[in-house]
C-alpha cells in the first residue's frame, strides 16, 4: 500500500462536503475503497461531523447581537461582498466560540504569505477541476504560445521529462488579483504547480523551501520573475525539481 | 454543478468504528467548544461556517475573502487538528 497523497486526502473532505462533481466523486470513492488510509480520513471526518452536530446545536442569536452585526458589517475587511446570510453566520460563529470579544478577521498576512497561500489555493482548486491545466500538452512549443495570446508575459517553459518531471500543461491563475501563468508538471503520480510572478527589478534569490501543513512550497527569483512551486511531493523532490527547472535550458 | 449529486455521501454502512472515532463520539460539548476555540482564527472561522452554519465552499469564500482552494485546505486542517485533540492524539 502506498501512502495517499495530500491531494487525495483533501479531496476526501471536498467529497464529504458535496463539493466534487460526479466524475471526481466517483474517482475518490474508488480510491477510498482501495486505500485504508483514505477510508480512515473519511471515517475520522464523519465522526467529527457527527459529534459536532450532536453536541453543538445551532443557537439563537443572543440579545444585542444585531447591533454588533451592523457594527461589524461596516468594519469587515473582506473585499468580496458577502451574502447577508453568510455574514450573519460568520458573526454568530465568532461570537459563539470567541466569547463575543472579537468580530473581525484581523490576521494580516505579509506579501510572501499571501502569494504562497494564493498559489497553494490555485493548486488545490485545479485538483478539483476536470483538468489541472487549461492547455494540456507535454510540448513546450504548444504550451508557451498558448500563454502568449492570453497574458502579457509568457513564462519560461522547459521540458523536464528526462529528469522525471514531465510537463502536463499550463493554466492562467490569479495571484493577488492578477492573472499569472502556471505550469503544471507531474512527478510519479503527483502534480506540481509552478507559478511565475513578474517582479521587475527584484534581485535574484536562491530557492527557499517552506512547508504548509502537508504541502511543500519552493520559491526563488530569477531574471525579474519569482517562481513558486507547490506540490505534495517530498521537499527533496520539489527542491530537485526547482534545480532542474533552473538549470535546464529551454531548448534542451 | 448538480447539488443533488453533490450532496450525496457514503452511507453509514461504509463507516468503520475505531478507538479514535469511538473516543471522538464521547467528547462532550465543553471539550469540543474548547478545542474549536483553540483553533487559529482562520481555521475556526472556516470550520464553524461549514459545520455549524452549513455554508458551502463558495459562500465561505465570500465571507472570509479567500479563494475556494484555501477554504478547502483550511477546512481539512481544522478538522485534523480537532480530531487529533478529541480523538486522543493530543489528549
Amino acid at each position: 500500500m502506498t501512502t495517499p497523497s495530500e491531494d487525495h486526502k483533501l479531496l476526501v473532505h471536498a467529497y464529504l462536503d458535496g463539493e466534487l462533481d460526479s466524475s471526481h466523486a466517483l474517482e475518490i470513492e474508488r480510491r477510498m475503497a482501495d486505500d485504508p488510509a483514505l477510508a480512515a480520513e473519511r471515517d475520522r471526518t464523519l465522526a467529527l461531523r457527527n459529534v459536532i452536530r450532536e453536541r453543538l446545536p445551532r443557537e439563537a442569536p443572543p440579545p444585542g447581537l444585531q447591533a454588533r452585526i451592523e457594527r461589524a458589517v461596516g468594519l469587515r475587511r473582506s473585499a468580496a461582498q458577502p451574502t447577508w446570510r453568510a455574514l450573519v453566520a460568520s458573526i454568530l460563529v465568532t461570537a459563539m466560540v470567541a466569547s463575543g470579544s472579537t468580530f473581525l478577521v484581523t490576521a494580516q498576512r505579509d506579501a510572501a504569505d499571501r502569494v504562497a497561500e494564493d498559489v497553494e489555493s490555485n493548486h488545490l482548486r485545479a485538483l478539483m477541476a476536470p483538468q489541472p491545466a487549461d492547455v494540456a500538452s507535454s510540448d513546450r512549443h504548444t504550451v508557451k504560445p498558448w500563454f502568449a495570446g492570453r497574458i502579457p508575459q509568457s513564462p519560461r517553459v522547459v521540458e523536464l521529462a528526462a529528469q522525471g518531471f514531465p510537463l502536463v500543461g499550463g493554466r492562467i491563475d490569479v495571484v493577488e488579483q492578477k492573472p499569472v501563468p502556471t505550469l503544471v508538471y507531474r512527478h510519479n503520480k503527483h502534480l506540481i504547480s509552478l507559478t511565475a510572478l513578474p517582479v521587475p527589478g527584484r534581485a535574484n534569490s536562491a530557492p527557499v523551501h517552506r512547508n504548509s501543513d502537508g504541502y511543500n512550497i519552493v520559491s526563488w527569483t530569477e531574471d525579474g520573475v519569482t517562481y513558486v512551486a507547490v506540490s505534495d511531493v517530498s521537499a527533496a523532490d520539489l527542491v530537485n525539481f526547482a534545480t532542474q527547472f533552473r538549470t535546464t535550458p529551454p531548448d534542451q | 454543478m448538480e447539488r443533488a449529486q453533490l450532496e450525496r455521501g457514503p452511507g453509514p454502512a461504509q463507516e468503520m468504528e475505531t478507538p479514535e472515532t469511538v473516543l471522538m463520539a464521547k467528547a462532550d460539548a465543553a471539550r469540543l467548544e474548547a478545542a474549536i476555540a483553540a483553533l487559529p482564527t482562520p481555521f475556526r472561522e472556516t470550520l464553524v461556517l461549514r459545520e455549524l452554519q452549513g455554508l458551502d465552499y463558495r459562500e465561505i469564500s465570500e465571507v472570509t475573502g479567500v479563494p475556494v482552494g484555501t477554504v478547502m485546505s483550511r477546512l481539512a486542517r481544522a478538522r485534523r487538528r480537532l480530531t487529533d485533540i478529541i480523538g486522543g492524539a493530543q489528549a
